[in-house]
């Protein structure tokens, strides 16, 4: 389980996260959501140890971060994480030389299913498939956590069906995913568990499926309530 | 180990081109340059030979041999220029090698910081491929001298010959600053280069954890350790201070010593746990 517990941190004289606290398990998927500046990016980054929090802890299966927890979580960000001057061949191979919970026959299966082309070069990829060969990098690793921050963001309707697509496979199947996303639409009947920001406050943390059950709500009923008062 | 090696490739590989660009400017640009110095030199010696009616051997006796150091006396900006450049390129290539994991449409340093791996290891194999890349330079330096020692031994006729080591032939080039001769410099330049790259890594890594408060703490770090170790350096070389000029110099070796593992340190740190990418 990954538990966020009161992180807090500042930037430019600014509260971007306010003791932000909440939980997000294995065999789930989580979605943070809010609207732009919400702190969605950064909780994901402080995660990952990729920008540092002012307080609170972070915790992955009950242990602090540290180098060794990379071995349980990806991390599939908004932007290209590879040189633009390699080829996607030469990222996979970065990926099997530094990461022991690589796994090539996945990546192979993922190159296939986004029919990426291993020759193309890495800075030459349009938004859509640079988002598909992320989802590939960080898909392909054998890992318990997935996070993904905007994975449908600027991309066209059929890459967005097959990056959706992904999340109903056996990919996804005994990981925890967490996932910020601006088109929920795209995966509302995926999400697990929803976790609403504003302003860098948790606002609401329900279960989607007692929401559907107990109040007839959607997520996006859910947003309109929160988002519109 | 294996994954620092693996990294160490990696910052070589991404400066390859470079590299071999810095190295190829520098053979065509240093071994041309011999070529005409040779050329103006030995039109020179025959124009005098004839003005003044003198065989090779009279003017070899007159005037006596001219060694490969005197050959560059009107083109040396041929041999120094290129080494001038690899400085600086290199030099640049100390604050490019952190921030263009940082700029760009890929954000790799993303990549790099969450590598299931010690972020020290990153530091440390930036480090030791920029110390490869001048090391490659000091050695390329040395080929391009016995090429050129070489071309002077088939060029220069034997009467006007003056045959000498590589080393004298460094010496009487006055590459000494660059390609040391003798161990003591050799550690003394080398290991203060190093320091300095140690100490600007330092003052990158400040920047990219506290922005412009880091960048100015970092220059001042950078800019007081390097005034010290000059003042020192100074006092030793006027002989003006209380302590002998080589207790001065320990001093100073002693302060760059202790510098180097403060940065190393402190660098370790900023990665671990204030760096953001």
């Amino acid at each position: 389980m990954i538990e966020v517990s009161d992180i807090r941190k500042r930037y430019r004289r600014k509260n971007v996260l306010n003791g932000i606290s909440f939980k997000a398990e294995k065999g789930r998927i989580t979605s943070l959501i809010g609207l732009n500046g919400a702190g969605k990016s950064t909780i994901l980054k402080a995660i990952m140890g990729l920008t540092p929090v002012d307080g609170g802890s972070i915790r992955i299966g009950g242990r602090p971060l540290s180098p060794e927890i990379y071995h349980t979580i990806a991390f599939v960000p908004d932007r290209l994480t590879l040189p633009g001057s390699m080829k996607l061949r030469d990222g996979l191979q970065l990926m099997s030389d530094f990461y022991p919970r690589w796994n090539a026959e996945k990546a192979e299966d993922l190159m296939s299913f986004f029919r990426l082309e291993r020759g193309d070069r890495i800075g030459r990829l349009s938004k859509g498939t640079a988002a598909k060969f992320n989802l590939v990098l960080g898909m392909a690793q054998d890992v318990d956590y997935v996070l993904m921050d905007e994975p449908f963001s600027g991309i066209d309707l059929f890459s967005r069906e097959m990056i959706a697509e992904v999340f109903t496979s056996q990919l996804v199947e005994d990981r925890g995913v967490l996932i910020t996303t601006h088109e929920i639409g795209d995966i509302e009947h995926l999400v697990d568990r929803a976790v609403m920001l504003d302003q860098g406050h948790v606002i609401r943390d329900f279960d989607c499926e007692e929401m559907r059950s107990d109040h007839g709500k959607s997520i996006i009923d859910v947003m309109r309530e929160v988002y519109r008062t | 180990m294996k994954t620092y090696l693996k990294l160490v490739h990696l910052e070589i590989y991404r400066f390859r081109f470079a590299l071999l660009g810095l190295m190829a400017m520098t053979s065509a640009i240093q071994l041309i340059g011999m070529q005409l110095a040779m050329s103006d030199r030995l039109q020179a010696i025959r124009e005098q030979m004839t003005r003044e009616g003198l065989s090779l051997a009279q003017y070899s006796e007159k005037y006596h041999g001219i060694p490969l150091g005197e050959i560059w006396s009107h083109r040396e900006n041929w041999m120094t220029f290129p080494i001038v450049i690899c400085i600086g390129g290199i030099g640049l290539y100390i604050v490019l090698i952190w921030y263009r994991d940082w700029f760009g449409r890929s954000a790799f340093i993303y990549r790099l910081l969450m590598l299931p791996h010690s972020r020290f290891l990153l530091y440390v194999s930036k480090f030791t491929a920029l110390m490869t890349f001048v090391f490659s330079l000091f050695a390329l330096q040395i080929g391009i001298v016995a090429v050129q020692m070489t071309m002077y031994r088939l060029r220069m006729p034997d009467e006007l010959r003056v045959p000498r080591t590589l080393v004298d032939t460094i010496r009487g080039m006055d590459l000494v600053v660059f390609i040391p001769v003798r161990l003591q410099e050799f550690l003394l330049v080398y290991g203060f280069g190093s320091v300095f790259v140690l100490l600007l890594f330092t003052t990158i890594l400040l920047e990219r954890s506290y922005r412009f408060k880091g960048l100015l703490a970092g220059l001042a770090y950078t800019a007081g350790t390097l005034m010290l170790v000059g003042w020192m350096w100074g006092q030793a070389d006027r002989g003006m201070a209380f302590l002998y000029p080589s207790e001065l110099l320990a001093a100073a070796i002693a302060l760059m010593a202790l510098n180097a593992a403060l940065s190393l340190w402190l660098g370790s740190w900023l990665l671990r746990t204030k760096v953001t990418a």
